[in-house]
């Protein structure tokens, strides 16, 4: 048994801390108001700390504060390397800053304008033809995100943690070179290492122009600017969300698509998203992708792009260009392949069930790692139990089966399980039932010009008594619609007894629960 | 006017640092009175709401801004101090006014007080910074309140 002299920890001066971690966190020393406890569980004098966390997304966030509340010393490092075009943004990791957060805000303004449409024949006074003002949009987008950047910073001071805004990259297995490109870079040595590094727009490298002129989610959700006649290249959920609401918000908008929509998602309720979104005034170029991006004279961005079908070259003159081809790990340039940390192609960590990576004390978990879903609570539970198995003893493994996902397409698609494609490879086309329907929310019907958009699949594994594997809504509110129908989906629902529920919710006839 | 520069200035003795108790103090009524005032001046500002004192004791109802005193007088008055950041203090009433949902200070439309005490950093454009009841205990905490 150790006994260390209890050393009081010097009262915080009001300047700001210095950044030599060594001499605050040598002792372990977890003070409140008035009581002194340590824990000698994790003293372990030759590193400055138990978990170092490098990423501060949501993944690294959950991770390191669940660590901390088992005793560990943590840190945790984040750093926003500005995008080509000039932005950055806080402590909260892609997700908060530049991902679901603002996104969802912008769809939902995007949906507030649509409903301008229903109100009036609800009998509101409503005037139709109001415009929007994009500029407000995105200061009360950014104030709602800034709240969150400071939040998470007082919450790791509550929890403490110790925050580095540095950039981080490992030097060996235990030690972590830190740089502000302010001050001279410092050096901390810590038992286990997570990377949480996430990942940042694709640039296509073979489009002239495009990093020069073009833009990616990381600026459109602070874009100062009205972003104008948009083209977005590429037709993946981030490529078709924003194009979905930008046309909402009344911008003309432009699909260009290569091959396919939502890669990886049900082909079948892809095209449907597809179709309802050129009804509702967003175009799509198919078939096609860009060769160049020039500035105008006017000042506006000329692309050249190729039709692969007619071999053609085609120009069109936009606003704004945004590049959704594809997001690449912020792996590179960190040291890890000089330590031995195998990286997949694309430059994702590859770990184990137990998130590990190839060096025994390095973990990594979020879009960072390969082959995980790119999805934030999947994340955070993946950080949590990583830490209650490192801290706590625990053994239980992060579940990646059945995660639910929910798309916020201007019809919105949620989903669980197998997508139709996905089922007859797995099971075998004749071993899976694919059951179906279209529907009309009734609220949709103050305005007759909206139809049957709605649309529901459930497929089943004959195999196996008709068991739900997969779930595919398209319609309004699909996050919450998806979220109760997982919970039976991983409980594994039959057929049968997804049928004897009663419905709640009334939809033109026929009701989605007869089929 | 200048109405809480002339009570601040009031208060310096030289490089006297305010301790939560010299501060100016403005209960429900006055500070209602005089809010639009504070706000128009579009200039940064730190409001802090505790419970009334209880003349009896001599110290507030609420046991959470009494702890919370000294690390606000370590910390938070003098980098306000520092910074030229006027601090208004505000005592929003007793205990069972406060309790009261209807409190005006808990439906205002830019405070929206849900405990006490609270730190409230003011900010023309809206970013305000808050730290409520326990996380006025921590000079730490408190400290992030300064940080850009």
């Amino acid at each position: 048994v150790f006994f260390f002299l209890m050393i009081r920890r010097p009262p915080r001066s009001t300047q700001s801390r210095s950044s030599a971690a060594s001499d605050v966190y040598k002792r372990q020393v977890v003070s409140t108001q008035s009581t002194w406890e340590f824990n000698f569980q994790f003293m372990e004098e030759e590193f400055d700390y138990d978990y170092f966390v490098i990423g501060g997304g949501s993944g690294g966030l959950a991770s390191a504060k669940e660590a901390a509340k088992f005793g560990a010393r943590v840190a945790v490092a984040d750093f926003v390397t500005p995008s080509p075009q000039g932005s950055k943004w806080g402590l909260g990791g892609t997700c908060v800053n530049v991902g679901c957060i603002p996104k969802k805000l912008m769809h939902f303004a995007a949906g507030a304008g649509e409903l301008k449409h229903d109100q009036k024949e609800c009998g509101w006074d409503i005037d139709v033809k109001s415009q929007h003002n994009w500029e407000k949009m995105v200061k009360n987008v950014q104030k709602h995100i800034k709240k969150l950047n400071w939040g998470y910073k007082v919450e790791l001071v509550e929890k403490n943690v110790k925050y580095y805004n540095k950039l981080a990259s490992v030097v060996d297995k235990h030690t972590i070179e830190l740089n502000d490109f302010k001050k001279p870079a410092e050096k901390v040595r810590a038992k286990y290492i997570l990377i949480a590094v996430g990942g940042r727009p694709t640039y296509p490298d073979d489009v002239e122009g495009a990093a020069k002129y073009g833009i990616s989610s990381d600026d459109l959700f602070s874009l100062q600017k009205e972003p104008g006649k948009t083209l977005f290249v590429g037709a993946s959920y981030i490529g078709l969300e924003c194009a979905g609401f930008l046309t909402g918000l009344g911008r003309e908008s432009v699909v260009m698509v290569r091959s396919i929509l939502l890669r990886g998602f049900d082909q079948d309720v892809a095209n449907q998203i597809g179709d309802y979104m050129e009804k509702h005034g967003t175009r799509f170029i198919r078939k096609s992708t860009p060769t160049k991006v020039e500035k105008t004279e006017e000042g506006r961005l000329r692309v050249s792009y190729l039709n692969h079908e007619t071999n053609e070259t085609l120009q069109e003159e936009f606003d704004t260009v945004l590049f959704a081809i594809g997001r690449t790990a912020e792996t590179k340039k960190m040291g890890l392949e000089n330590i031995g940390v195998k990286l997949a192609k694309q430059g994702k960590v590859i770990t184990d069930d137990d998130d590990r990576s190839s060096v025994d004390n390095i973990f990594a978990i979020g879009d960072c790692a390969e082959g995980r879903p790119e999805l934030t609570p999947s994340a955070i539970s993946a950080g949590r139990y990583l830490a209650r198995r490192l801290f706590n003893g625990e053994t239980s493994l992060m579940d990646y089966s059945y995660v639910p996902t929910t798309v916020f397409t201007p019809l919105e698609y949620g989903s669980c399980g197998f997508s139709e494609e996905a089922a007859f490879e797995k099971f075998g086309q004749d071993n899976v039932e694919v059951y179906h329907i279209k529907f009309k929310p009734l609220e949709w019907n103050f305005l007759p010009a909206r139809g049957d958009d709605g649309y529901i699949k459930v497929i089943t594994n004959k195999q196996d008594e008709e068991r739900v594997i997969g779930f595919h809504y398209l319609g309004p509110n699909a996050g919450e619609v998806t979220q109760g129908y997982s919970i039976a989906i991983k409980m594994g629902v039959t057929k049968k007894q997804w049928d004897s529920t009663i419905s709640c919710l009334l939809y033109t006839s026929p009701s989605p629960r007869d089929s | 006017g200048d109405v809480y520069k002339r009570q601040y200035q009031r208060r310096v003795h030289g490089d006297q640092i305010l301790k939560m108790e010299s501060l100016p103090q403005y209960d429900i009524n006055q500070f209602l009175q005089e809010e639009n005032e504070f706000l128009s001046k579009k200039q940064p500002t730190i409001f802090i709401f505790c419970g009334s004192t209880n003349p009896e004791t001599g110290k507030s109802w609420c046991p959470d801004c009494v702890e919370a005193e000294k690390p606000i007088s370590d910390v938070v008055i003098p980098i306000a101090q520092e910074k030229g950041i006027p601090i208004i203090y505000c005592k929003v009433g007793e205990r069972d006014y406060w309790k009261d949902q209807n409190h005006p200070l808990r439906k205002h439309e830019t405070f929206n007080l849900k405990g006490v005490p609270t730190i409230f950093f003011w900010h023309p454009e809206g970013e305000h910074k808050v730290l409520v009841e326990e996380q006025c205990f921590k000079t730490a905490v408190l400290e992030t309140l300064f940080e850009v």
